[in-house]
């Protein structure tokens, strides 16, 4: 596995609802990284979570992230924000969707609430490089405000506070008119935010291959689909299968050729529901409640599996 | 394509349930006697509505004669309805009591139009189209029932070309906010909803949701942040019910969505809040927005549900109504002792 043991060296209290923790590796190795890296942090059992690095360039020696409380989150925000300093916990080596390119027009970047951080760390990167850059931030108020400090170091940060539709629009389309052919745009924030930036860079006249946007990972609970291999029979269509390790019933009926009825393959909307005639099935689904699971009889086959050896399903 | 699977075979489960028909408004805006007649439409039922002796009536509205629509008729000394055709008279248990071509002539025993069981509570008249298993309420509003509230609007319902179920999701879809409703009702920057609890308990579908406090800097006034606790009675209704940010009072956001037809709908609405002062336009107006934004998407949505369609655990709510509806459904056409239980059997996750 490609984690690492990394201990929780400071927390800072950035805004009334993102702190900012540094991860220093236990080994005592130095941290390698590029600007718009994000690692996967496991902030409990089965929740892992993707945070970007906002790190400047001689940032060598701890990973810096920032996690926003999600009030209502599903519960890795909140885990993270029970770690205390001297904690420690797992995380996965850098990895990037959202690279820095290395030519040298102006640059401009983008960012909404907690999506500065891998943009802090491009306009950090570039300040030392000495390329031309702008950090658009946006932010609820003042208060909200997160990376102070880091904000003051660098050269050209317009702060936009309070902002919704319709000055929003006219104020990012301000800053989005007339690109130089040599420039580029990096934007990260809320969907919504995300979408409005697109739309607008397109309208004022950006080449898509120099727009580049992170959106956040939604923060759902990963589905863990893993298991032994057991044999399936379905009943209705006469044929048995065998249910490879970490093969979902669903993937293997339909490399036997059935077409079984699913939509969203994750357990949540109800559209593969099957009776279960025979054998004890492992629930894996968000569907079905604790009676109905309880009773053996209910299964979804695009997640559920079989605890022993032998499942019969009415399909 | 293949055909599309719809999330339930039969609809009509849907007539064990009490449905809104009409305010009592508008039987008075109809008729200054406030009797009536009006027509209405419920789940493709053509029906009049009328108060008679002072009750109000429920009828299939067609006359038995030559099959004109009574709700074009009168209501005659408070107590029959009278055709328009050629004025045969009935009473409220949909007998014909008077044929004036006849008037001394037996009159026959097919000569009557089915009643339905009608109600009025909350200054809304309610239908229930089958009442043979009679086991269904009308559903819960807590507008008259918290006396913090100082103030009750029944609102003017208004008509989507959507299904009551497409309204219903609508009005609970935690996701849709920031899209449709950006600086109206929700800050674009929360994009990504809770996934909250939901819970069976009495035929109701509750659950509850504390959007961000600190949208209060960016949204209008009269947007009613707050705690959200829910408290849906099934199929169709949405007992909202707001501790505001602003002032920590109380205010009550109440619907139900009538089902007219498998794609069309009647939307009832009622506000309840305590500022004695504030002008019933206001936060009227502030809802009128807010439907102005849902509705021209809503309606671009198919009326019936599909199971083809794909959902995300953050659509739970949705997911879990579906899974209602669908069980509700099924049971239904096993019959009332099925249908009782998948009613009424509490399922609960929150603690
Ligand atoms: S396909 Fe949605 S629960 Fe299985
Ligand atoms: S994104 Fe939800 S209906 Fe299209
Ligand atoms: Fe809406």
């Amino acid at each position: 596995m490609n984690t690492q043991r990394v201990k929780v060296r400071r927390i800072v209290e950035q805004t009334p609802e993102i702190r900012s923790f540094e991860l220093v590796p236990c080994d005592g190795s130095s941290v390698s990284f590029t600007p718009g890296d994000h690692i996967d942090v496991h902030a409990g059992k089965d929740l892992i979570r993707q945070y970007s690095l906002w790190n400047g360039p001689d940032d060598r020696d701890a990973y810096q992230i920032g996690v926003k409380r999600e009030e209502n989150g599903r519960g890795g925000s909140a885990a993270m924000h029970t770690l205390k300093e001297g904690d420690e916990i797992e995380v996965s080596l850098p990895r990037n969707n959202f690279e820095l390119r290395s030519d040298d027009g102006p640059v401009i970047l983008i960012a909404g609430g907690i999506g500065i951080t891998p943009v802090l760390s491009m306009a950090r990167h570039l300040q030392a490089m000495n390329r031309k850059c702008v950090l658009h931030l946006f932010a609820r108020s003042d208060e909200h405000l997160p990376f102070k400090n880091e904000l003051a170091a660098l050269d050209e940060v317009p702060i936009h506070l309070g902002l919704v539709p319709p000055e929003l629009d006219a104020v990012l389309t301000r800053i989005l008119s007339n690109p130089p052919k040599d420039a580029r745009l990096y934007f990260c924030g809320p969907g919504p935010f995300m979408d409005l930036i697109e739309n607008l860079a397109k309208t004022c006249g950006w080449s898509s291959d120099r727009v580049h946007l992170e959106r956040f990972s939604v923060e759902a609970d990963s589905l863990d689909l893993d298991g032994e291999s057991f044999e399936l029979v379905l009943q209705q269509s006469g044929v048995t299968l065998t249910i490879a390790e970490g093969q979902t019933i669903i993937e293997a009926m339909e490399a036997a050729g059935l077409e079984p009825m699913t939509s969203c393959e994750q357990g949540v909307c109800g559209t593969c529901l099957t009776t279960v005639l025979e054998g004890e099935p492992d629930h894996r689904d968000l569907y079905l409640n604790p009676a109905e699971k309880d009773s053996g009889t209910l299964i979804m086959p695009c997640v559920s599996r079989c605890k022993g050896k032998k499942l019969v399903l009415d399909l | 394509m293949n055909a599309l699977s719809p999330l339930t075979a039969d609809q009509s489960y849907l007539r064990h349930f009490w449905h809104p028909v009409a305010t009592v408004n508008e039987l008075e805006a109809a008729d200054p006697a406030g009797n009536g007649p009006i027509g209405r439409t419920l789940l493709d039922e053509p029906l009049v509505i009328a108060r008679l002796d002072g009750k109000y009536v429920a009828m299939h509205d067609r006359c038995a004669h030559r099959f004109a629509k009574l709700s074009v008729g009168k209501v005659l000394d408070n107590n029959r309805i009278q055709c328009p055709y050629h004025g045969w008279e009935y009473g409220a248990s949909g007998r014909c009591e008077h044929m004036p071509a006849c008037p001394n002539d037996a009159i026959p025993k097919k000569a009557f139009t089915p009643a339905f069981d009608c109600e009025e509570r909350y200054g809304i008249i309610w239908v229930r189209l089958d009442s043979s298993w009679d086991c269904t309420n009308i559903p819960y509003c807590e507008a008259w029932e918290n006396p913090e509230y100082k103030r009750q609007i029944v609102a003017e319902p208004y008509n989507w070309d959507s299904s009551a179920e497409r309204r219903w999701e609508n009005f609970t879809d935690f996701s849709h906010f920031a899209y449709v409703h950006p600086g109206t009702l929700y800050d674009p920057a929360y994009s990504e909803p809770a996934i909250v609890p939901v819970d069976r308990v009495g035929g109701e579908l509750r659950f509850f949701m504390e959007p961000g406090r600190d949208m209060l800097d960016t949204l209008p006034d009269d947007s009613p942040l707050g705690s959200w606790n829910y408290r849906n009675t099934m199929p169709f209704s949405v007992n909202l019910s707001i501790r505001l940010y602003k002032n920590d009072q109380p205010f009550l956001l109440w619907t139900t969505s009538s089902p007219i037809s498998a794609t069309s709908c009647r939307n009832f609405m009622i506000i309840a809040h305590t500022d004695e002062n504030l002008p019933d336009s206001q936060p009227l107006d502030f809802q009128k927005i807010v439907l102005a934004e849902d509705q021209p998407v809503i309606e671009t949505q198919p009326g019936p549900i599909y199971l083809d369609e794909v959902s995300l655990p953050t659509d739970k709510i949705s997911n879990q109504y579906r899974k209602w509806l669908r069980e509700l459904s099924a049971a239904a056409a096993k019959g009332e002792e099925a249908f009782k239980a998948a009613l009424y059997t509490d399922v609960t996750e929150s603690k």
